[in-house]
């Protein structure tokens, strides 16, 4: 205990307000300092730190008591309530079809998002971030990243597609788009042509007379080592397109 | 897991004996927090099949600072090869940072709140109205953890698919 309260005179000494609590673990000899996530900004200010002085802090306090320091970011309720407000009013205007909202609230005063919500299309979203938008700005907070989960989106990108080239080369566009689809629904053959193409005249993927599509030795060095035939999509889609040997 | 932390913190809220809340209310902490650890692990797992050991204290490190650099190295490679823009790069690289730190701060949480739990049977559950809380922690708060959890690992996840490792 005493010297628990050796460290809480030290902080207090060096007028470190925005230290919420100290805790100390004895069985690991480690003090645990609890920071408000909401007093962590870019640079010091009255009342709040930076990332950059919580580590000087936490070297101090390891070095003064010969403890570790483990710094724990935590969440006010107000930000939980918040949170949980914006939730229900935004279901309240959309019919119940958000099926979760996070949200992070940065000490700027700018919120991200992350909006779970399948039922809602990608073109009903620009309202659904408009409402959001007007709730952030009734609670005197600013719009950040909006990020709509567990969406494929509907076409894959070119690192998306390099790596299903990777796995399935060499390969013919038709096989390649049907083993595309059972993820990112919007693909077609047509698309996926004209894609290929402006990716084959960077020299990225390379076009086998026999065969298809494949990738040269540049464009591997990107790939990742462990591209498995064990990603189920793949698998569907080699089965579906048994090769003729 | 979830479910049996709520399962457990109803029991804690219903125990008029303080040792029975006591040890309701400790299970559940442990409960939702390894249903956070696991929602992780999965995903991990997920990225590198081959993966063995999750070490518990250093999966947030992991997280935000080898896995972030992985992704930055393959997207600034991918844009000198012309397969990206730039734009796309910190996109990407930002969709991750900010859930990464995120999940990361949470699983540091969650963990202090079960070694609190698990290893320090000397402070105590506390109960006032129907919060329940251990130290720092709120048991009502630690409920939420899986479902946050959940949404960074799905965004995570989607970071990784566009950047093609998985």
């Amino acid at each position: 205990m005493c010297k628990l309260k050796e460290i809480e005179e030290y902080i207090e000494r060096a007028r470190l307000g925005f230290v919420e609590a100290v805790r100390l673990r004895k069985y690991e000899d480690t003090i645990v300092l609890y920071i408000p996530k909401g007093k962590v900004g870019a640079s010091v200010t009255a009342g709040n730190t930076s990332e950059r002085q919580i580590e000087v802090l936490r070297r101090e306090l390891a070095e003064r008591f010969s403890y570790d320091v483990e710094v724990i970011l935590t969440r006010s309720d107000e930000d939980a309530e918040l949170e949980a407000g914006f939730f229900r009013i935004l279901n309240r205007r959309f019919n119940n079809r958000l099926e979760s909202l996070q949200s992070s609230f940065s000490v700027d005063g700018f919120v991200n998002s992350w909006i779970e919500a399948p039922s809602i299309s990608h073109k009903e979203r620009g309202d659904v971030e408009d409402v959001l938008s007007d709730l952030l700005c009734s609670a005197s907070l600013k719009m950040g990243e909006v990020h709509w989960l567990g969406e494929f989106g509907e076409l894959p990108s070119a690192l998306a597609i390099v790596r299903a080239i990777k796995i399935m080369q060499p390969v013919a566009v038709k096989e390649l788009a049907v083993g595309l689809r059972r993820s990112y629904g919007g693909v077609s053959e047509q698309w996926l042509s004209r894609t290929l193409d402006k990716l084959r005249k960077k020299g990225v993927v390379c076009w086998q007379a026999k065969g298809g599509y494949a990738l040269p030795a540049k464009t591997l060095t990107i790939t990742p080592a462990g591209a498995q035939r064990s990603s189920s999509d793949i698998e569907r889609a080699l089965a579906l397109g048994r090769r003729k040997w | 897991m979830k479910t049996v932390g709520e399962k457990l913190e109803s029991w804690a809220l219903a125990q008029k004996d303080p040792r029975e809340q006591d040890v309701f209310g400790r299970s559940a902490f442990n409960r939702y927090y390894y249903a956070v650890f696991l929602l992780v692990r999965e995903m991990l797992v997920e990225f590198e099949p081959d993966r063995r050991k999750t070490q518990h204290a250093s999966l947030p490190e992991y997280l935000k600072d080898t896995m972030r650099t992985r992704l930055k190295k393959k997207l600034e490679k991918s844009r000198k090869m012309g397969l990206i823009t730039h734009g796309y790069e910190s996109r990407l690289i930002e969709k991750y940072s900010d859930s990464a730190a995120n999940l990361s701060e949470l699983l540091k949480l969650a963990n202090d709140a079960r070694k609190t739990a698990d290893y320090e049977p000397e402070v105590y559950i506390a109960k006032s109205g129907n919060v329940i809380s251990l130290g720092q922690h709120k048991l009502g708060s630690a409920k939420t953890w899986p479902g946050r959890a959940s949404a960074y690992c799905k965004t995570i996840r989607s970071v990784w698919r566009d950047a093609g490792f998985v």
